[in-house]
């Protein structure tokens, strides 16, 4: 595992990552937070065609992010 | 067992897609109160059981994930917490996403309110290779925990009887509860002891702290204004602390998941799953929109073939022998009154029940593809076209259920939090065409345009939403300006809908329609035949009959040269139904049967009766949902703007519909 940080929306399909931390603003941030993107979590990417929204995999749970907001969650890719 | 309270208050919470409706339906069943929280649109329901001789009041709170003031649900949810103080909360838990369910009540720990805790879809969590030990988790988290599966009837007595239990003896709640950590705890101190005893706020002082630390912006107004004196040194602790809320919901999870590591074990599943199977479709962004597609043709189709046929079938053996009953048992009353009773009443109660085989029919459908957790995907495909307008999922999520009735799609605007982004879907939610209005595209098509009715229907509704589009995206460059917000949404498991929700839904939907324009309705088609039979007692000297044909010059420019068309379409201003009911009140022909189309249609050439149609589905919105415009934008001037607005344009389609199909020579004949 290298430190190899990137936004959220970078990430394909199948892609796992770990939050490392959030630079949207406040509004967006506590969302994310309360949803559980908090440093640490671990996610997966379920759909992303590169274009508008993504769906992603954490704490259990499948959730749909316009792509503004994946830009805002910075992850460390985890090489498989 | 002895009991000592005879009457308990229980609310019931959870986040959303917990099945927090199905325990709720399945407790109460149809001993259920429902409507809005005062002076909101947000519906309240509750309702009574009885439990050991125990009479208990089940409060059924908004779902909502977290407890901070972010939308009008939170707002009610917590409000009704602190203010009502109720006996105990069952909060509702998806057993399939712990984790994330468990933020609730992590946040609802803080206040002092009794908790058990509902761990729902067990099955769920069974299949998707989740095993739950519930001894453990009950014991790490210091509350009773009940396993249930609600859609199959499992485990809802034993939560009530625990729910009782604790709430008959509160002193027994002593919960493990996550800590604020070290760093922020001395600012939380900080706070506690600057605030205790100075605020007038009756919530529990050490909530109030956590609050302010968060920055929750509804309770620093609130200590604001309550004790301005300690204010500036209290926004002096709370610049220098913007960041707690970060470290103190990192701290919850953190709690969260040392309970779920002791308590949940995934095993893992080799096997793809049905949902993900199911999203490569769905949620794909070429087949996704083909299915969205697809599905809506359904809602049409099983329109038009299943509901269609009931209402031909009530009109020809309910509401004609009705009409010729009381004729016959009215022969010997004046004219004036026999024509009031079969002509004006029963014709407006005959509208109201048409109408039920449709509504029953859609909202049934939205209640199944809400349930089986299609809706979310559907705001999803969506959202790249959301977009363009400067919105997203969730106000195509309002503006699909417009396409049962506008005005619950206008109330439900509250989901989006962006007033820019609600003013803006409230205006354009009027074009999406509602169940009435097709109902009356459904009633004239056929007689209309023969083979092609279905055709020029879809056609309609295209032109209808691409209108929509067109608006959505200059008033997004011209007037909406500005930054979106954020777009997070839960993605639910597609499971099985559950009958009793799915039947609750339909009926308190139906009911809802019944109570709130069936009334309307009536009075209305009494109205109208009124002013078509006074002053002469004949409809060609009528006051109607005036109106309308001043209006036959603007009417001739979209090929309508007959007056009653217009006068239609100005009546369908109190309901869009009425249209129906009025065509048949002025062609003197009981409302809805089919002689009454083909008369109508014997009057207009086919470009006509489609400039008709095409005003008629773009025309302003009915009474109601003007009525929930102003509501929800609280300003008359927004109202007003958005009827003339629509005016405008519906008559500006029709005369260029009408006179490009003129100048092409088609359907002129």
């Amino acid at each position: 595992m290298t430190g190899n940080f990137l936004p959220l929306s970078h990430l394909v399909k199948g892609d796992k990552g770990i939050v490392h931390h959030l630079k949207g603003g406040r509004a967006i941030n506590d969302r994310l937070l309360v949803m559980g993107f908090t440093k640490g979590a671990e996610i997966s990417v379920k759909q992303n065609p590169g274009f508008g929204p993504v769906i992603v995999y954490v704490r259990d749970t499948r959730i749909a992010l316009g792509r503004g907001e994946a830009n805002k969650v910075i992850v460390e890719k985890l090489l498989t | 067992m002895k009991t000592e309270k005879p009457f308990l208050k229980i609310a019931l919470m959870g986040q959303p897609n917990v099945g927090k409706s199905t325990v709720f339906n399945m407790l109460t069943g149809l001993n259920q109160h429902v409507g809005n929280w005062p002076g909101k649109t947000v519906a309240f329901k509750e309702g009574t059981l009885t439990f050991d001789e125990t009479s208990i009041q089940l409060v059924d709170l908004p779902g909502t994930y977290s407890l901070t003031a972010n939308s009008e649900e939170e707002r009610i949810a917590r409000d009704f917490i602190i203010n009502e103080q109720p006996d105990l909360v069952i909060v509702i838990v998806n057993a399939a996403s712990l984790e994330r369910n468990l933020y609730l009540i992590a946040e609802l720990l803080v206040l002092d309110v009794p908790i058990v805790m509902g761990l729902n879809m067990m099955d769920v969590a069974d299949q998707q290779g989740f095993s739950i030990d519930v001894k453990l988790l009950q014991t790490a988290l210091g509350f009773p925990v009940v396993p249930l599966i609600a859609t199959k009837n499992q485990g809802l007595k034993t939560l009530i009887e625990t729910a009782n239990t604790l709430a008959q003896n509160p002193t027994c709640f002593s919960p493990r509860r996550p800590e604020i950590p070290p760093e922020q705890k001395q600012v939380y101190d900080k706070i506690y002891s600057l605030i205790e005893k100075k605020i007038d706020i009756d919530h529990p002082t050490g909530w109030v702290a956590i609050k302010l630390l968060e920055g929750d912006r509804e309770v620093l107004e609130r200590v604001q204004q309550s004790a301005p004196e300690i204010w500036p040194k209290l926004r002096d602790i709370l610049i220098n602390n913007e960041d707690a809320i970060l470290a103190i919901i990192q701290s919850r999870y953190a709690w969260i998941e040392r309970m779920v590591r002791i308590a949940l074990v995934r095993h893992k599943a080799g096997k793809i799953l049905l949902t993900d199977r199911l999203d490569r479709v769905a949620t794909h962004p070429f087949w996704g929109i083909v299915v969205l597609i697809a599905v809506f043709g359904l809602v049409f189709f099983l329109t038009y073939q299943v509901a269609t046929p009931i209402v031909n079938w009530m009109q020809l053996h309910l509401m004609i022998p009705a009409g010729d009953f009381m004729l016959d048992a009215l022969k010997n009353t004046p004219e004036w009154f026999s024509g009031l009773i079969v002509d004006g009443l029963i014709g407006g109660v005959g509208s109201v029940l048409t109408f039920l085989p449709i509504l029953v029919l859609f909202f049934a459908i939205l209640g199944i593809l809400e349930d089986v957790g299609y809706l979310a995907r559907a705001a999803f495909v969506m959202d790249r076209f959301m977009h363009l307008m400067g919105l997203h999922g969730r106000s195509f999520l309002s503006m699909f259920i417009g396409f049962g009735c506008n005005v619950p799609a206008v109330m439900g605007t509250r989901i989006i939090e962006d007033r820019r982004a609600r003013l803006l879907t409230i205006l354009l939610i009027p074009l999406v065409p509602c169940n009435a209005r097709i109902a009356v595209v459904a009633f004239l098509a056929p007689a209309f345009f023969g083979n092609s009715a279905a055709l020029i229907t879809w056609l309609l509704v295209i032109i209808n939403l691409t209108t929509l589009m067109v608006l959505g995206i200059l008033a997004r460059k011209f007037v909406f300006k500005g930054e979106q917000t954020p777009f997070i949404m839960e993605i639910p498991l597609y499971h099985f809908p559950n009958l009793k929700t799915i039947g609750l839904y339909v009926w308190h939907n139906t009911y809802a329609f019944i109570k709130k324009a069936g009334g309307l309705i009536v009075i209305f088609s009494v109205i109208v035949w009124a002013f078509s039979w006074f002053p002469k007692g004949d409809l060609q000297n009528s006051y109607l009959a005036k109106f309308g044909r001043r209006l036959a010059p603007l009417g001739s420019l979209m090929g309508l040269s007959d007056w009653r068309l217009i006068l239609a379409l100005l009546t369908s201003f109190i309901a869009k139904e009425n249209t129906i009911a009025t065509l048949g009140i002025l062609f003197g022909i009981q409302e809805g049967s089919q002689v009454l189309s083909m008369r109508i249609a014997s009057t207009i050439n086919p470009a006509g009766a489609f400039a008709f149609l095409l005003v008629q589905m773009l025309f302003i919105p009915c009474v109601a949902t003007v009525a929930a415009i102003k509501q929800e934008t609280n300003s008359w001037k927004y109202t007003l703007i958005n009827v003339i607005l629509l005016l405008a344009i519906s008559l500006l389609a029709g005369v260029g519909a009408y006179q490009v199909l003129r100048l092409l020579n088609i359907g002129m004949a």
